[in-house]
């Protein structure tokens, strides 16, 4: 083969492969078609579409096939028809030669974002919210030339053809039982609920609580027989309300009648379509009366709702019967889980109203008396404490749920047994405040309840004898010091304590600063109570100076103590400290010696005791007596200085003589102590004793009597001489005795006034005589006057010991006198068997 | 100095103080000249074909590489598309200036463009046009092939560029041809002769090894040698010329740096003067068929785009006219 002949061969054969591919569509064509035109693939069918010369696509040659969209364009119907289509080429939207699986429809952003309002429907509610696909279905294409065409072109996928109505796409759920304008009761955000769906308009308006009542309620469930699952559109369910015919004339129709006939059956007249529970109403109001039940409604039960005690049983009705409500337990809830079982005197189980009642759980009817016959009794304060204070309320406590609820108690249980705990033991609820120092610690610390101090009354009203239950009895200004003072609530360190009781120092020291530093210590301690006392410390009252080495006496007694005891510094940094002890006790220690040394004794001391004493000075404790002049009374209250004059260096005088001039001149002889007794002064010689050695002692009254009485004046008078009968001075005593007693002289009663009358009593006399005879000095006569006895006196004419004048009758009854032999009543009779004037 | 197929000036294959050197053509600094103004051409039409290539990427950006359906999404689409106003226009550029790949043929025979430039100048602009025609069409087909009159003219212009590839090859292993030294035979194995005298300096009387031996034989030019021979031993030429070079290197070791790397170049020298000897006939016949191939190709592309662009205004895609 030539060159040329081959390169022949060539041309020729690159050029039948192109001229073979023409008759193929894919020749000149961009790329295959979309699958709704694929028939028009080929050249030949290039022109169905493209006009030849002619970029831009006919729509008018799309619309021959699509008469459809033709007809709908020209109505100014649908999407295609509207404004903002109508006009534009067809292949803006919908681009060819893309291949089999390219979307013919080219949607501006995307599908979803495809403005449906523009085909004259504008989806609104749940029609905006639905897919595409939901609605755009074949089988929901109403519209014959839309189904003639897919029924030319299976397969083929079209927007066309749909109903606005709703039935067109949607069930009737309702089955023919309304109209079929489903916007008349139904909106477009959902089927339910249906806001334009007026019950009034039917045969039975909803009055009352039936507004708010679930259809299904009153409209019971019916079944469609011709439902089926493959059913397009697909129903919901095989159930579908029966609204129509529904029986509604009474309430029985629809209502149990849960009192079971027992009420009659015109419900209305008790309740009312607003509320069941406005039968409480109207049972207020007489419409319904509880009280004509077995349980009559009082106190709080009036206001509990119905549906509190009669829930709605399993029909839907409120149960009225066949429910235990008895107790307060078959409706409430025990509120105090299960804690207290109150029992009756014969042991059976009380119910709730033996503390509570209808008109309120609280406050409760529980007292006192019946907190008595608990394990615990309240007393004192006790009494006083809110109960929450000892029954709090406790989570861990379930409460027992009520049988019929909602009455339920919102605050957890309070607690109110407390198990085996030990109530007695007041730590139980109270908090210790002494911390723990009352328990038993040790061999005279035993351990102390808070009762032997506090009292249920109060706390703080203690029974507490600090004398008693402590081992320091408080006296004087302890028992007057504020407890803190010895017991302080503040540690060492400034902190707050418990204040300490236990532990406190007795000794004095424990809290007193020894004063005296340690003059009064012995055996190391200083034992204060010897001087002082609890009441004071000052002053030292239990002191006893005689205790001390140098006992006080007189006017040492009523020093100052500072006189002697000064106070001294011992140690620069403490106060000057009294000086008790060591301190000299001679009386040259502190006094001078006034006489100069006159009465030092042999060895040079001075003993002024001798003649001193701590009275006073000038008291002197000097003994006359023991020199040689006894001083006797007269002498004893002379001054010393009358006879001891100062600068008298000799002993004075002894004799009387010596100091007294005699006033008898010589007289009586210079022994004036004859009858001057030293005892007595010179005016008052003793007369006494002076008289014994005369021929008249003195005795009884004539010792008192002056002696002027009897010796005219002292200093002239004779002394001696006198005559000592009693007649010598009493005679006229003798004469005087006329009245009203007894005539001495006409008597003839003897002159020797000593027969009758003594020296120590001259009236009454003693009358001897009539002592032999019937005593009248001692017995029961004694004191009664001579006239009580005798009719006159003197008792004259006297024959021995009778008297003539004796009237025993006068005093003496003889009614009662027993009868004895020889009894007669008569004067001076008596003293035939009475001469004593005694009674037997 | 003398010139290797590729145009390139080299040294004497062999250095030698009794190795004459070879005779240097009066033209050769006017046509080192032309070669330079060349080079330079070349690396200008390189920078302004990847400018355009960037360029075209950066517009359509990741539009090329989405499918039908996503593109029919863009915005872009209706410009960048085969038919837009962008993609349109791309191609018509393209197809203009691939047409004015004709040039170069005129080039050589219209004496009225003699004054227009050397016609290796116009080699370089026709392959530098050969080469980046197809690629700019790309964009203007959008990287789809779905038209099968648009994908057979695509499928033609990669044809013949591929042809011109070979041809561009097939030409360089064409003695003579570069100008610079005599096509003639016996300059052929003139040249032969002396660069076997130099290998046989370099590698010694001993140690040429078998294939050395084998390359060293003469070549004899055949009486009849087909275009398929040709062709294979120009296809083949590579491959004996990296062998060649190969087993000069492994001589490495008994010269010096420099005449290790004249061996190399010697022996690849002689591969290639071989070829021209033993086909020199059916080489000159190779390249005097693949020129009338590659035209005939061109022509055909000429007629298929003519029927692209014929049935794209048939129906209506006239761009902005």
């Amino acid at each position: 083969m030539t060159r040329f002949g081959a390169a022949r061969a060539l041309l020729l054969g690159i050029l039948l492969v192109p001229l073979a591919q023409c008759a193929a569509a894919q020749s000149v064509s961009p790329g295959p078609l979309s699958q709704a035109h694929a028939d028009l693939e080929g050249i030949k069918s290039c022109t169905q579409c493209h006009e030849m010369g002619q970029r831009v696509i006919d729509a008018n040659r799309c619309l021959v096939c699509h008469a459809t969209l033709q007809a709908r364009i020209l109505a100014r119907r649908g999407y295609h028809g509207s404004v903002d289509v109508l006009g534009k080429p067809c292949e803006e939207c919908h681009h060819e030669h893309a291949g089999r699986e390219t979307p013919l429809v080219n949607w501006p952003g995307s599908q979803n974002m495809f403005d449906h309002a523009s085909t004259g429907w504008r989806l609104v509610g749940a029609h905006h919210e639905a897919a595409c696909g939901d609605c755009h279905d074949a089988r929901r294409i109403r519209a014959e030339e839309v189904r003639s065409d897919l029924s030319r072109h299976p397969g083929a996928r079209t927007f066309l053809g749909l109903d606005t109505a709703c039935a067109s796409c949607h069930f009737d759920e309702h089955r023919g039982q309304l109209a079929a304008d489903c916007a008349s009761c139904h909106g477009l955000d959902g089927w339910k609920p249906a806001p334009s769906f007026d019950h009034d308009r039917s045969g039975y308006p909803l009055r009352g609580s039936h507004r708010s009542v679930a259809c299904e309620k009153c409209h019971s469930n019916a079944v469609d027989p011709s439902y089926s699952v493959a059913a397009f559109p697909q129903p919901r369910a095989a159930a579908y309300l029966k609204l129509k015919p529904v029986d509604h004339g009474e309430c029985s129709a629809c209502h149990k009648d849960p009192h079971a006939g027992r009420l009659g059956a015109a419900c209305g007249s008790c309740h009312s379509v607003d509320s069941w529970t406005a039968v409480a109403a109207a049972g207020k109001t007489g419409a319904f009366n509880h009280d004509r039940t077995r349980f009559p409604l009082q106190g709080h039960h009036r206001d509990v709702p119905c549906g509190n005690c009669h829930p709605i049983g399993a029909g839907g009705a409120p149960v009225l019967t066949g429910f235990a409500f008895a107790n307060c337990a078959d409706c409430h809830e025990d509120a105090h889980a299960g804690q207290i079982t109150l029992t009756d005197a014969s042991g059976g189980a009380i119910d709730c109203a033996a503390c509570h009642t209808v008109d309120g759980f609280t406050p409760a009817r529980f007292t006192l008396e019946d907190h008595a016959r608990t394990r615990y009794p309240l007393a004192g304060g006790h009494q006083a404490v809110p109960c929450l204070a000892c029954h709090p309320a406790d989570s861990t406590l379930q409460k027992t749920a009520s049988r019929r609820p909602p009455h339920v108690f919102k605050a957890d249980p309070t607690r109110l047994a407390y198990g085996d705990r030990d109530l007695r033991d007041c730590q139980t609820c109270h908090v210790d405040p002494h911390g723990g120092q009352f328990r038993a610690n040790g061999p005279g610390h035993p351990a102390r309840a808070c009762s032997d101090c506090h009292q249920v009354g109060s706390f703080r009203g203690l029974e507490f004898d600090h004398g008693r239950d402590t081992l320091f009895p408080l006296r004087g200004k302890h028992a007057q010091t504020a407890c803190a003072s010895c017991h302080p609530a503040r540690g060492e360190h400034g902190e707050t304590t418990v204040p300490v009781y236990r532990g406190t120092p007795f000794a004095c020291d424990g809290c007193h600063a020894d004063t005296h530093l340690g003059q009064f210590a012995s055996t190391g301690a200083t034992t204060c109570a010897d001087c002082h006392t609890e009441d004071a410390f000052v002053p030292a009252s239990r002191f006893d100076h005689g205790r001390a080495r140098f006992v006080l006496t007189g006017a040492h007694a009523k020093a100052k103590c500072t006189s002697c005891h000064r106070p001294v510094t011992v140690l620069a940094d403490r106060p000057p400290a009294v000086l008790y002890r060591p301190l000299p006790v001679a009386c040259p220690d502190c006094h001078e010696d006034p006489h100069r040394g006159a009465f030092r004794l042999a060895g040079g001391a001075l003993s002024c005791e001798t003649c001193h004493s701590t009275a006073a000075w000038e008291r002197v404790g000097f003994d006359h007596d023991r020199t040689a002049f006894r001083l006797g009374i007269a002498h004893a209250g002379v001054a010393c200085a009358s006879c001891h004059p100062a600068g008298q260096t000799s002993a004075p005088p002894r004799v009387c003589a010596g100091c007294h001039a005699d006033p008898h001149g010589g007289a009586l002889g210079t022994a004036c102590e004859n009858c001057h007794l030293e005892a007595a002064s010179f005016r008052d010689p003793g007369a006494a004793a002076f008289h014994e050695r005369t021929s008249l002692p003195l005795l009884g009254r004539h010792a008192a009597i002056p002696c002027e009485s009897c010796h005219a004046d002292r200093v002239t008078a004779s002394w001696t001489g006198l005559d000592p009968r009693c007649g010598s001075c009493h005679m006229g005593d003798y004469d005087r005795t006329s009245t009203p007693g007894i005539d001495h002289r006409a008597w003839g009663l003897s002159t020797t006034c000593v027969n009758c009358h003594d020296s120590f009593r001259w009236d009454p006399a003693s009358f001897p005589e009539h002592e032999r005879c019937f005593p009248i000095r001692t017995g029961r006569h004694s004191g009664v006057p001579c006239l009580g006895c005798h009719t006159s006196l003197p008792a004259r004419p006297v024959t021995g010991c009778a008297t003539m004048t004796a009237a025993c009758t006068r005093c003496h009854d003889c009614d009662h006198h027993p009868r004895v032999a020889g009894f007669e009543c008569r004067d001076r009779k008596c003293y035939e068997c009475h001469p004593n004037g005694g009674g037997n | 100095m003398i010139e290797d197929g590729a145009g390139k000036m080299t040294a004497s294959a062999t250095r030698g103080p009794d190795r004459p050197p070879r005779p240097v053509s009066p033209f050769a600094a006017e046509i080192a000249a032309i070669y330079r103004k060349r080079r330079r051409l070349a690396f200008l039409l390189a920078i302004l074909g990847l400018c355009t290539l960037a360029l075209l990427a950066l517009r359509g950006g990741t539009y090329y590489l989405l499918d039908s359906a996503a593109r029919l999404a863009r915005p872009q689409d209706h410009e960048l598309r085969p038919s837009g106003i962008w993609g349109h226009a791309v191609g018509i550029v393209a197809t203009l200036v691939m047409l004015a790949n004709f040039l170069y043929p005129l080039r050589k025979r219209a004496s009225w463009m003699r004054q227009m430039g050397p016609v290796p100048m116009w080699l370089t602009f026709h392959v530098a046009v050969g080469l980046m025609t197809p690629l700019v069409i790309l964009f203007h087909a959008a990287f789809r092939f779905n038209n099968l009159v648009a994908t057979f003219t695509y499928g033609s212009l990669v044809v013949v560029v591929t042809t011109g590839l070979i041809g561009r090859y097939i030409y360089s292993m064409v003695p003579g041809t570069s100008g610079l030294r005599s096509g003639e035979l016996a300059d052929l194995q003139r040249s032969w002769q002396d660069l076997m005298a130099g290998v046989r300096r370099d590698v010694g009387e001993s140690g040429a090894p078998a294939w050395l031996e084998r390359l060293l034989e003469p070549p004899v030019p055949a009486r009849e040698s087909s275009l398929a021979g040709a062709l294979g031993a120009v296809l083949a030429w590579p491959f004996t010329a990296m062998r060649a070079r190969a087993g000069a290197g492994s001589l490495a070791n008994r010269l010096s740096i420099e005449g290790a790397r004249d061996l190399r170049e010697a022996v690849g020298q002689m591969v290639r003067l071989r070829l021209q000897i033993e086909f020199f006939g059916g080489i000159k016949r190779l390249l005097s068929t693949w020129r009338f191939g590659h035209s005939l190709l061109a022509i055909f592309l000429v007629a298929v785009i003519a029927a692209h662009v014929a049935v794209s205004l048939a129906f209506g895609y006239r761009w902005i006219f």
